[in-house]
């Protein structure tokens, strides 16, 4: 078992952003968790990636706590962000610097795939910075990445070079966890979906099984969030 | 310490430009000491040391600014990717500190240079062991017992105050930590003199102290007599030092047990 | 009177104080920081309570 939350609530000062969450995350597993604004993806994700500590519960990520397991996943926010100054060759250096499991060569794979412009960040749109950041995130070589709404706010174009790339890059022995809103886009990548609402699992379904049922996840979506 | 390079890399590309003109200040405190025209040479002489103490007090204050903009990285989602990456707390917060005291170390150097023109321009010529301790001794003295406590401090805050981001506001934290300081501060400095001198003192400036009665009495004098000077407790330097550890060790510390 | 009045406003103070003091408490749940508001707090209450002003 790669990823284990055990009964996890996290309390904030008046909301609680998960409840007496449950949730196993095998190895090699691309894990779809989807919900509406506020339903907790951002609280899971931030907790499996131990940027958040739980008020009850237990979180374990590759046999400890995250935290302390932070050079072995990669987590991709919604809001964390590189320096306005940096390029992308300044975000090499700053990556390669930093984590033994960067691979410069994948980089400039993705930097030319994800067509990401050699300029300072502060120069560059909100689809270019999300993809150099992507690039960033994937060119490590982990066994678990936690990306938390990589499509959001980007264009349509960026979005689908994202999810191409993402395709790509999957390595069966890697465990990618993402949310998002796009749910239509990212249907294909799915191989397992996790239903939030109210900071409660709603439903914990396979995507094959879904569609031996015949529903696709979109309307899986619909169903059980509406 | 891997990673120490990088972090020290980061803080450096992060920095540059306040280091620059932090640095290039200096230009501006030695045209406003050319500025100074009184006639007598000792009151032009007492107006530009005041005028290189406003320098180093100014200098302190935007060395503060500079390394306490840890603050505008949890706005800005920063501070999120650093508290993922690898490296610890400790070796982070180090990095600040390093690259905050390297520009300090230059800066008031450069102030102690400033001082020895400004003693030359007076008619006072000291040897080299009293230049010296004008450029070493002395703001090394500076940094340790006022400067880097003071960084310390100001990292400590900025790190304390963001641990409490996601629990309300964080005004509380900085309102606490900045009234509670200086009443901390006066029990520690009631501590500090009396353990005072009780390690042999430094003699400091003996030099121009001779110099300065010689400059008083009206004799321009190129001749240089060394002796007994101002005796300068070892403790506070040592005290103080040992304070800025342990604050930059708390601030580590901190840094590895908050959520982002 | 005046010392009547000093000492509400010592108690108003302590009352404030200490409501900060829960807020921080409650506020992390890293205890080097729960030592470093201890310690401020502390030092702020110390000088409400026995202080000279």
């Amino acid at each position: 078992m790669l990823a284990q939350l055990r009964g996890v609530t996290k309390r904030y000062v008046k909301t609680e952003g998960v409840r007496d969450l449950t949730l196993d995350i095998e190895e090699g597993q691309v894990l779809g968790v989807l919900g509406l604004n506020g339903s907790g993806k951002t609280t899971l994700l931030k907790l499996l990636a131990g940027l958040l500590f739980p008020t009850t519960g237990e979180v374990a990520v590759l046999g400890g706590p995250p935290r302390k397991n932070r050079s072995r996943l990669v987590f991709l926010g919604e809001t964390d962000e590189l320096y306005s100054w940096m390029t992308p060759t300044a975000g090499e250096r700053f990556a390669a610097g930093l984590y033994e499991d960067f691979r410069p060569e994948r980089y400039h794979e993705l930097l030319d795939f994800l067509e990401v412009p050699r300029r300072k960040t502060k120069a560059m749109s909100r689809g270019e910075r999300g993809r150099l950041r992507l690039a960033l995130a994937l060119s490590r070589d982990v066994k678990l990445y936690l990306l938390d709404e990589p499509l959001a706010g980007i264009d349509l174009l960026s979005r689908e070079r994202i999810l191409t790339s993402l395709v790509r890059e999957w390595h069966t022995d890697a465990t990618i966890v993402l949310s998002t809103h796009e749910v239509a886009e990212a249907e294909g990548l799915f191989e397992r979906v996790v239903f939030l609402r109210d900071g409660r699992v709603a439903l914990d379904a396979r995507a094959e099984g879904l569609r031996e049922e015949g529903r696709s996840v979109v309307e899986t979506f619909r169903e059980v969030l509406a | 310490m891997r990673g120490f390079k990088t972090l020290l890399w980061l803080e450096y590309r992060r920095s540059r430009v306040w280091a620059a003109a932090f640095l290039g200040s200096l230009a501006f405190w030695f045209w406003g000491l050319n500025q100074v025209t009184v006639r007598d040479f000792a009151e032009r002489a007492g107006i530009r040391v005041a005028i290189v103490g406003v320098a180093a007090a100014v200098g302190l204050v935007v060395l503060c600014f500079m390394i306490g903009r840890l603050r505008g990285e949890t706005r800005h989602g920063q501070y999120q990717v650093l508290l993922l990456t690898p490296p610890s707390g400790y070796v982070h917060v180090l990095a600040r500190a390093v690259f905050a005291l390297a520009a300090g170390i230059v800066y008031y150097v450069i102030l102690g240079g400033l001082l020895w023109w400004v003693a030359a321009r007076a008619g006072i010529h000291p040897d080299a062991g009293s230049v010296l301790q004008l450029l070493l001794a002395g703001p090394f003295y500076g940094i340790g017992s006022v400067v880097l406590p003071f960084l310390s401090w100001t990292v400590l805050l900025m790190v304390f105050s963001s641990a409490f981001r996601l629990s309300g506001p964080s005004w509380i934290p900085g309102i606490v930590m900045v009234a509670g300081t200086p009443f901390l501060f006066r029990w520690i400095s009631e501590g500090i003199v009396n353990v005072s001198y009780r390690l042999p003192a430094w003699s400091m400036f003996g030099g121009f102290t001779r110099l300065i009665e010689a400059a008083e009495m009206d004799i321009e004098t190129e001749v240089v007599i060394t002796s007994q000077g101002a005796l300068v407790p070892q403790e506070p330097l040592w005290i103080m030092l040992a304070l800025s550890v342990v604050m930059l060790a708390i601030a580590g510390r901190i840094w590895q047990e908050v959520e982002g | 009177m005046t010392q009547a009045f000093l000492i509400v406003l010592r108690l108003m103070a302590l009352a404030l104080l200490g409501y900060f003091a829960y807020r921080l408490w409650l506020g992390t749940r890293s205890w080097t920081t729960r030592a470093v508001a201890f310690v401020f707090t502390g030092a702020l209450a110390w000088q409400f309570i026995a202080g000279t002003w």
